[in-house]
């Protein structure tokens, strides 16, 4: 990757902000939802991966896209195998329906690997071959809360603040390409209603990326300097979620340029406003492909991620200032075990906390 | 807001109908003989000539049109405004009319051959009667089909976008003449695409003819005397793009007296002064007009937005010298310069320079030559001033114009135009550097294309009988591009990617690399079926060899030009038109019909996602493809009466077609699909009530179908984000565009003085026009995009402009 290329996925960037000029320009301005009938085109696999240095970070992702408009439905009961120049491979294993995981291997640099993928209908599928690149170093995450304007899908601003998070790394000598993307963790005990036998019903986990439509990417033939600081690699507005202990995984992931170009294009079209300024959108291609049809659009990219990460906690007196969120602690007196719980007067999430998406009752080794 | 619409119809309708003080002009001809020759001769034939001149500003008067006896005998003047009739000896009522001038009337007592020069005064004959200030049957009679010729008065009378005058705005009202949208500085003639219409200002080409990223026009409006658009048949003396020209012309100051005018606005202002350095030899001309526009951005309560600025100016100068009443030198300056800065996150700037000589003479009646050399500038910054790595990506495009025309007119039913005309383009390199004294950015220079473009043309104007006239031209052009440059080739067969290079040549400054030329034919002939009816078809062909790189539905600021190279051929196009015209009601009704197809070879398309900046082969990210585009316009202006304006009505279609062995260089599987700015409906209504000289209301209504759209067809996550899977490209359509916009000019404001005031509404039905349509994220990140409209401008937007001249 030149510095044109790093330098064009700027310009479009740019470009494409125009339009949130524009739009305020005439001070007149509004968005307002429209129904546009499209034709959605089901049935297609999407891959998606990696092959980590990190353990229990090589997921593999299967799915087929639907013909209503919605997600993926995951793809269950396939058969997902890494293989490396060796010749040996390595069997990622169904963890929940459509996400397979590689345990007991974990990527080596300069190592070549690629995916082969066995749906029940007998369709092979395998992925473009990708060398392990060397690691750069994530010498620190720092982070700042700030207070931001937001402005709506209908065009409201409002003031919100915001857990940011920034990477300050170093190269080595060979120049080459980053991607940051930072997890969450975090804790939500269910409201404790009084019971005559005392009992207390168990906390969830909630893992999740924080900041999911940022594709923090970096060009390290860009710079004539060995490091770089103060990378914003995730916003995480504040919200209820930190009325409990709160982790970040920041994980720096040293790719390929052929994984860099892929990000960069997700990126764009991430970015894309529908504006007259837009570069025109396509679909992206990625690198997994048929093994007996070539011309099959394979939507997702499996990559080779040299990882490293820093994990850090955030507790509700970290904050300067107090939530002011629905809180899920009990109200009332907790001697009148008989009177009859009042779930109404709680969030949904406070009476099952398992209707939050990514929750789960299983708590992270390291939380 | 609908108070207070209710309240400003009402008023209008209370001043259009009940308004007693509607003058009207009487065409009597009860005023004295002009005498012409010796009224002692008794010639049988006698030779009538002269020169028709601008009252004000002394200059020559070319195109005026001459009618004796109400079209009994009737012409035009030359270039140099000269005219000549053969005629027979008696009495003649004459008629002479020019864009922008009052008509001069004159009774004449014809004895022998004999003299007269006319001078014409700027303004309009009383719009009640006569808005057009043309012959009314122009037409008919015009050769060329597919002309438009328009003074800047015509255009000051219709609304304008916060009060600026704008001329491409105002020619997108015309059939056959679309824009993508709202703030989009190019405009789409007959299929064809914005880098392909030639922008000559003062016969010098144009390559941004915009301010404010084209919500505001580039040219001051009082320095315009006016210009003309050639969509149909273009006259073989231009050249260099493949679908129209736009000639715009400024003024030259006033010979005779020094005079003052200006206009404050809400965006802008701006200030002219001409007068005689020398009475009657020496003329100055200066012109300047300033943004005034960042309080509006401040009254914006987004912080980024009450941050941003934007800020334009432009400057002109024309000094004209007449060293004799035959021979006169213009040299024209002109200079714009915008800067655009949102919050911090991101900016562009862009200037133009130009400046052109011309020398116009005429030794005798028939031999007419001109003279032009010409000097342009376009520059381009983009800047990313953020925190990380703050950078800027500077362009230019250096260019050089010299054009020679003669021009020879044996009788008034011949005329005859040829020459030569060159053009080098002589591009800076490219160049990334650091913003704010940002070191560490790793900068980078990438040289540009050279090449120099060369024409011979001639144009032949022939009218056979008083049914048939025709018009023949050739132009014969020739590029070649030049060095210094490094010229990659890559393996044959296989997609042009960075990695299928096998060898680069180099060449050094000046060597020749490549070659394109060819003739450019063009034919257009009238055949007139009666007084009031004519048909009229035509055919060019056209070779452009400079394009317009730009890989957005509209053009930017800093898209950057690209001349042809040996990947790069010219863009080639077959012009075919035909049409049938007719006057209805002794012209009080112009009509029209005409059909039109287009062929473009050599289109440029862009790979996906393609990376145009800082590309030392930019051909591995370009497409080469196929065009075509046709339709059918109607055409209804109402020339006399209380109201006068146009009914437009355009439908076409406009088609790509990219095909290559390699599947990674074929688009939609080589089908034909929608160009970006395909709209096949396109109605315009316009509208204009002059209420005495006390007033004038004037309005636009203006429907288009919804352009193409890229549509997200589904959805994927990978890595937690929501990735759209988009259609093939153009396959939807954003919602139909409507739009009336209304316009109040009351004149005289301040007794005394010649001012006005212009109250303009644009969008007056505050209709939320959608400007695109995008695709935005939920809140949650487990849904998948949807799609929303966004209208730049959702609501009226009023404005006022206050105009004077002393």
């Amino acid at each position: 990757m030149s510095s044109d290329k790093i330098h064009n996925k700027k310009s479009v960037r740019l470009v494409s902000k125009l339009i949130e000029f524009l739009a305020f320009l005439s001070l007149v301005s509004c968005l307002t939802p429209i129904d546009l009938e499209v034709n959605a085109k089901g049935g297609r696999l999407v891959v998606s991966g990696q092959i980590s240095t990190l353990p229990d970070q090589s997921i593999v992702e299967l799915g087929l896209t639907t013909d209503t408009n919605t997600l993926p439905v995951p793809l269950k009961g396939a058969s997902v195998k890494v293989i490396d120049d060796q010749g040996s491979f390595y069997r990622y294993f169904e963890i929940k329906p459509g996400t397979y995981s590689l345990s007991g291997y974990k990527g080596i640099a300069g190592h070549t690997y690629y995916i082969e993928v066995g749906l029940p209908s007998g369709q092979i599928y395998k992925s473009i071959p990708e060398k392990m690149p060397v690691p750069s170093v994530l010498d620190s995450v720092t982070y700042e809360i700030a207070s931001e304007e937001v402005v709506d899908a209908e065009g409201i601003a409002a003031k919100k603040n915001f857990y940011k998070l920034y990477a300050n790394s170093s190269f080595e000598s060979t120049k080459g390409f980053l991607k940051w993307t930072v997890d969450e963790a975090f804790l939500l005990s269910p409201t404790d209603f009084p019971d005559i036998f005392g009992s207390i019903p168990p906390p969830c986990f909630i893992v999740q990326n924080s900041d999911p439509q940022r594709i923090a990417l970096f060009d390290e033939s860009t710079t004539s300097s060995k490091s770089i600081q103060r990378i914003l690699i995730a916003s995480r507005e504040i919200d209820w979620t930190f009325y409990e202990k709160h982790y970040f995984t920041s994980i720096q992931s040293s790719i390929t340029k052929e994984s860099f170009e892929y990000w960069r294009k997700v990126n764009i079209l991430a970015n894309q406003v529908g504006s007259i300024f837009d570069s025109p959108p396509a679909a992206i291609v990625g690198n997994i492909v048929n093994s007996k049809s070539s011309e099959e659009l394979v939507l997702g990219y499996f990559q080779a991620a040299n990882q490293t990460y820093k994990r850090k906690f955030f507790l509700p007196n970290d904050l300067p200032f107090p939530l002011l969120f629905d809180k899920c602690d009990f109200v009332g007196d907790r001697s009148n075990v008989t009177a009859i719980p009042n779930t109404a007067a709680y969030p949904p999430r406070c009476i099952d906390c398992t209707i939050v998406r990514n929750s789960s009752y299983i708590r992270p080794v390291w939380f | 807001m609908a108070n207070v619409r209710r309240i400003f119809i009402g008023f209008l309708f209370f001043v259009m109908f009940f308004n007693s003080k509607v003058s009207r002009s009487q065409e009597s001809w009860d005023f004295p003989f002009t005498v012409i020759g010796d009224s002692t001769r008794r010639d049988q034939k006698a030779v009538l000539t002269g020169v028709i001149i601008n009252s004000s500003s002394k200059e020559t008067l070319a195109g005026a049109h001459l009618s004796f006896d109400f079209y009994k005998y009737y012409g035009r003047t030359d270039q140099y405004g000269k005219f000549a009739f053969e005629l027979p000896q008696g009495n003649y009522k004459l008629t002479i009319k020019y864009i922008g001038m009052k008509p001069v009337y004159k009774r004449l007592k014809v004895f022998s051959t004999g003299l007269l020069n006319i001078e014409m005064e700027e303004g309009f004959e009383l719009p009640e009667v006569v808005v057009s200030d043309r012959a009314l049957d122009t037409n008919i009679k015009e050769s060329l089909g597919g002309l438009a010729k328009f003074s800047i008065q015509e255009i000051k009378k219709l609304p304008a976008f916060m009060g600026e005058v704008d001329i491409l705005k105002s020619i997108q009202t015309l059939p056959g003449v679309t824009s993508v949208g709202e703030g989009s500085s190019g405009f789409n003639v007959r299929g064809g695409r914005a880098d392909q219409n030639l922008i000559l200002f003062n016969g010098t080409p144009i390559f941004n003819s915009s301010h404010a990223l084209g919500f505001v026009p580039g040219f001051n409006q009082d320095a315009i005397k006016n210009f003309s658009l050639y969509k149909g048949n273009v006259p073989a003396n231009y050249g260099g793009r493949a679908s129209s020209v736009l000639e715009i012309n400024t003024k030259s100051g006033d010979f005779e007296k020094w005079q003052f005018q200006g206009g404050v606005g809400l965006i802008s202002s701006r200030f002219l002064a001409e007068g005689p350095l020398i009475k009657n030899k020496t003329s100055l001309l200066t012109a300047f007009r300033t943004s005034n526009s960042d309080w509006v951005l401040r009254q914006v309560e987004n912080p980024d937005v009450k941050n941003s600025s934007f800020n334009f100016y432009d400057a002109n100068i024309t000094l004209a010298h007449k060293f004799t009443t035959a021979s006169i030198l213009r040299l024209n300056l002109y200079s714009s310069n915008d800067f655009f800065r949102f919050s911090q996150r991101f900016g562009f700037e862009w200037q133009n320079y130009l400046a052109n000589v011309e020398w116009k003479s005429h030794t005798d009646r028939k031999l007419s030559p001109t003279l032009n050399i010409a000097f342009g500038e376009y520059r381009s910054n983009l800047i990313d001033p953020t925190i990380t790595n703050p950078s800027q990506l500077k362009n230019a495009l250096i260019y050089y114009n010299i054009k020679e025309t003669l021009d020879y007119v044996p009788n008034e039913k011949h005329s005859i135009k040829g020459g030569v005309e060159a053009t080098a383009y002589l591009p800076s390199a490219e160049e990334l550097s650091g913003y704010n004294g940002n070191k560490s950015i790793v900068g980078k220079k990438v040289e540009k294309n050279h090449g120099i473009e060369s024409a011979l043309f001639l144009n032949d104007e022939y009218q056979f009988s008083e049914t048939i006239s025709m018009t023949g031209g050739l132009r014969y052009s020739v590029y070649n591009q030049i060095g210094s440059a490094n010229v990659f080739t890559y393996q044959p067969n296989v997609p042009k990617v960075e990695g299928s290079i096998i060898d680069t040549l180099k060449y050094g400054t000046g060597a020749l690399i490549k070659t394109y030329q060819g003739l450019e034919p063009r034919v257009s002939a009238r055949f007139t079926l009666s007084e009031s009816q004519s048909i009229k078809i035509s055919y060019n062909k056209m070779r452009q060899y400079i394009h317009q790189i730009s890989n957005t539905t509209a053009p930017t600021p800093v898209d950057i030009w690209q001349v042809s190279t040996a990947y790069l051929p010219p863009q080639i196009a077959n012009n075919y038109s035909i049409g049938y015209f007719r006057n209805l009601k002794d012209n009080m009704f112009e009509t029209s019909a005409e059909l039109f197809y287009k062929s473009m070879d050599n289109l440029i398309e862009y790979k996906d996602f393609p990376s145009l900046y800082l590309n030392q082969h930019i051909e591995t990210e370009l497409l080469s493809g196929k065009g075509r585009a046709y339709g059918g316009e109607v055409y209804i202006r109402k020339l006399k009466g209380k109201w006068t304006g146009w009914i437009s009505y355009t439908y076409s279609q406009t088609q790509v077609n990219v095909s290559s062995i390699n599947p990674s260089e074929t688009i939609n599987g080589g089908k034909w699909y929608p160009s970006n700015y395909n709209k096949p409906h396109n109605i315009s209504i316009v509208g204009n009530r002059r209420m005495g000289k006390a007033a004038a209301f004037s309005f636009i209504f203006n429907y288009t179908s919804g352009r193409p759209l890229t549509a997200v067809e589904t959805s994927y996550i990978t890595s937690g984000t929501v990735v759209p899977v988009y259609s093939d490209r153009n396959q939807y359509n954003i919602p139909d565009y409507i739009r009336l916009d209304l316009s109040l000019t009351i004149n005289s404001v301040f007794k005394k003085l010649d001012d006005s005031l212009v109250i303009s509404f644009y969008n007056f039905l505050g209709r939320s026009n959608a400007y695109s349509v995008f695709y935005q994220r939920p809140q949650s990140n487990y849904f998948i995009p949807k799609p929303y409209q966004l209208s730049v401008l959702g609501s009226t937007l009023p404005s006022i402009t206050y105009n004077f001249k002393f």
